[in-house]
């Protein structure tokens, strides 16, 4: 099967996450990337290290360089044609095209899918994460989106022997207009690559800030994360939420401080591979979930397991 | 300006699902006693609706269902939260996004509608697919993943909630916005709005007349549930966690 993915674009910029679709797409068959919107030749730079891509597109019109999603959707609606499956990761960047790209070739797409198996079975989680569904692949074209942390990132190259395609033409609009993009304060590195993430929730309102969080965080050399609780006061950027309408993870290590372990929560955390939860109730919800559970208030715990 | 709310009832997402364990029967989410709410991403769709309306932005605020009898009771819990009008159409199978997507281009049509807000996804399956799928039919733009709306001269500006932070843009109306939940506080429902919401219409329109033919839902050949965690291990100090996060390497 012919296979095109499309590089992820944060910010506008390339988002590494794309080696991770290129390992889904390789259980399809041939995976040709399109690079595109903003930055679009170093895009295809930085993706033509990731072992396995035969060819990159390099779509170059000025209608393209607008990051709104309808131009890059009619582009992509033209090449469909000369592909079965049409997928990006499951980003909010990917999230934004890939329905309405689905959409313009009259189909449905499937989003959030974390797992292929050999006869091309198409496996997303629903409800939360507490059921998942199974589905045979439909007949082509099929569009996806693939969660990043169900399918590791595929090895760069030193050398790289993807071919590079310019195509020019593309299909104005005029819809979105652009204004600014306002990249969040955080430094560390990306939760849902990180092996190590420390999040914070509700539990650190007495303190005011994230500080203890980020503390931890830089002890560990982990990312941070957030519950929604933590967002909406405004203690952590929203594009750190982890959760069912937050961001997916799946790190080696998990700690939860001060997060009671609501559904949704849980929901983005499931698939890590050790979860440690402090929390001053012993009964919150995340204890239950939890491979190990500190009841303990964080303002004093967690200054103690600083302490060298 | 006209506006329309595409709303979906879903199973209430703070109660647990769990897969049914009938071992005569394939397992399936095992849905029977978690009651239909509003989607709590339409909830808040709705919310901003409603007040576009009463700054006098918006002059009708309309919710429209694609779905089963049983979504009527929710559709009055709508208009007790302030849509003008609710319209159903009815289908009682497990519909394709594409199908409901055809619905609501096509009802906006007929309603002339200047701005459609959908949720930013159902909690149910989790797709997020209706909002931009809606746009790309009627070939409007779309500004998905919503937290803050200002309508001023048929244009939507607006802050998105994007991966690695905010994304501020402006479309020119009409236009397909998707919500998320920092939007706004949605309200409750007031005991005289319930009551007047008794009496107000549910409205209902066929497929047909739309000309579209609802198609079903991708078969779901098996349910299974997610791998299950092993027991949790309660620690009783932090020095005992010290020790545990040293021996894995995390702590040094
Ligand atoms: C449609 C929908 C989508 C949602 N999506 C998400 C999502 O993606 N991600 C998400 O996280 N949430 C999401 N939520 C919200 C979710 O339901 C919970 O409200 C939220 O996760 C709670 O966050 P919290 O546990 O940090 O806060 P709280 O529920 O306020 O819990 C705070 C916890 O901190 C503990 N605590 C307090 N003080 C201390 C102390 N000094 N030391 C130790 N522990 C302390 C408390 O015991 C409590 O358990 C969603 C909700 C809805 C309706
Ligand atoms: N059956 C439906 N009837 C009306 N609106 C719907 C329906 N399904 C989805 N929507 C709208 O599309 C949004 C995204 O839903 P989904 O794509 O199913 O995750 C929802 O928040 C609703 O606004």
């Amino acid at each position: 099967m012919k296979i095109l993915l499309i590089i992820g674009d944060r910010l506008g910029e390339y988002d590494p996450l794309t080696a991770n679709g290129v390992t889904a797409g390789l259980h399809f068959g041939d995976v040709t990337l399109l690079a595109a919107g903003p930055n679009n030749q170093k895009k295809a730079e930085q993706a033509a290290t990731i072992k396995g891509v035969s060819e990159i597109l390099l779509a170059s019109h000025p209608a393209l360089q607008k990051p709104g999603v309808e131009n890059l959707a009619l582009q992509i609606n033209k090449l469909t044609p000369s592909f079965d499956i049409i997928m990006a990761v499951t980003s909010t960047f990917g999230s934004d095209l890939i329905p309405r790209v689905a959409a313009l070739a009259n189909c449905s797409p499937i989003t959030g899918v974390s797992a292929i198996s050999k006869n091309h079975a198409l496996t997303r989680p629903i409800n939360a994460g507490a059921v998942l569904a199974q589905s045979a692949l439909p007949k082509t074209p099929v569009f996806l989106t693939i969660r990043p942390t169900a399918f590791p990132a595929a090895c760069k190259t030193a050398t790289t022997n993807a071919k590079i395609t310019v195509i020019d033409q593309a299909y104005e609009s005029n819809l979105s207009q652009h204004t600014t993009y306002r990249p969040s304060a955080n430094i560390r590195p990306d939760p849902v690559a990180a092996k190590v993430v420390v999040a914070g929730g509700g539990g650190l309102q007495a303190g005011g800030s994230f500080e203890l969080v980020e503390k931890l965080a830089d002890r560990l050399d982990a990312a941070v994360g957030a519950s929604r609780t933590a967002v909406d006061m405004g203690l952590a950027s929203n594009d750190l939420q982890i959760g069912q309408t937050g961001r997916s993870i799946a790190p080696d290590l998990y700690i939860g401080l001060g997060i009671s372990g609501a559904i949704q929560h849980l929901a983005g955390i499931k698939d890590a591979r050790m979860i440690v939860s402090i929390n001053s109730d012993p009964n919150a919800p995340l204890h239950g979930a939890a491979d190990y559970a500190l009841t303990a208030d964080i303002f004093s715990a967690v200054p103690e397991l600083l302490k060298k | 300006m006209k506006l329309i709310v595409p709303i979906k009832m879903v199973p209430n997402p703070t109660l647990p699902v769990r897969i049914s364990r009938d071992a005569t029967k394939p397992p399936k989410p095992d849905l029977k006693n978690i009651p239909l709410v509003i989607n709590p991403f339409d909830e808040t769709a709705l919310e901003e609706a409603v007040l576009l309306r009463e700054a006098q932005i918006a002059s009708q605020v309309t919710v429209v269902c694609i779905g089963p009898d049983s979504w009527e009771a929710e559709m009055r819990t709508a208009l007790a939260l302030g849509a003008d009008r609710a319209v159903r159409i009815p289908c009682d199978f497990q519909v394709s996004p594409l199908s409901v997507a055809q619905c609501i281009k096509a009802f906006s049509i007929l309603e002339a509608a200047q701005l459609i807000i959908c949720g930013r996804q159902g909690v149910d399956a989790d797709r997020g697919s209706v909002g931009p799928m809606v746009a790309a039919l009627l070939g409007w733009g779309q500004a998905t993943f919503v937290s803050q709306l200002k309508i001023t001269d048929k244009t939507a500006t607006v802050q998105r909630e994007v991966d690695g932070g905010i994304h501020d843009l402006t479309i020119p109306l009409p236009a397909v916005i998707t919500t998320d939940l920092r939007l706004n506080t949605p309200r409750y429902a007031s005991l005289p709005n319930i009551m007047l919401a008794r009496r107000k219409p549910l409205e209902k329109l066929a497929a047909q007349e739309l000309g579209v033919e609802l198609a079903a839902d991708i078969e779901v050949i098996q349910f299974l549930a997610p791998p299950p965690r092993p027991p949790v291990t309660r620690i009783n100090s932090v020095a005992e966690l010290k020790t545990i996060l040293s021996q894995k390497g995390y702590l040094s």
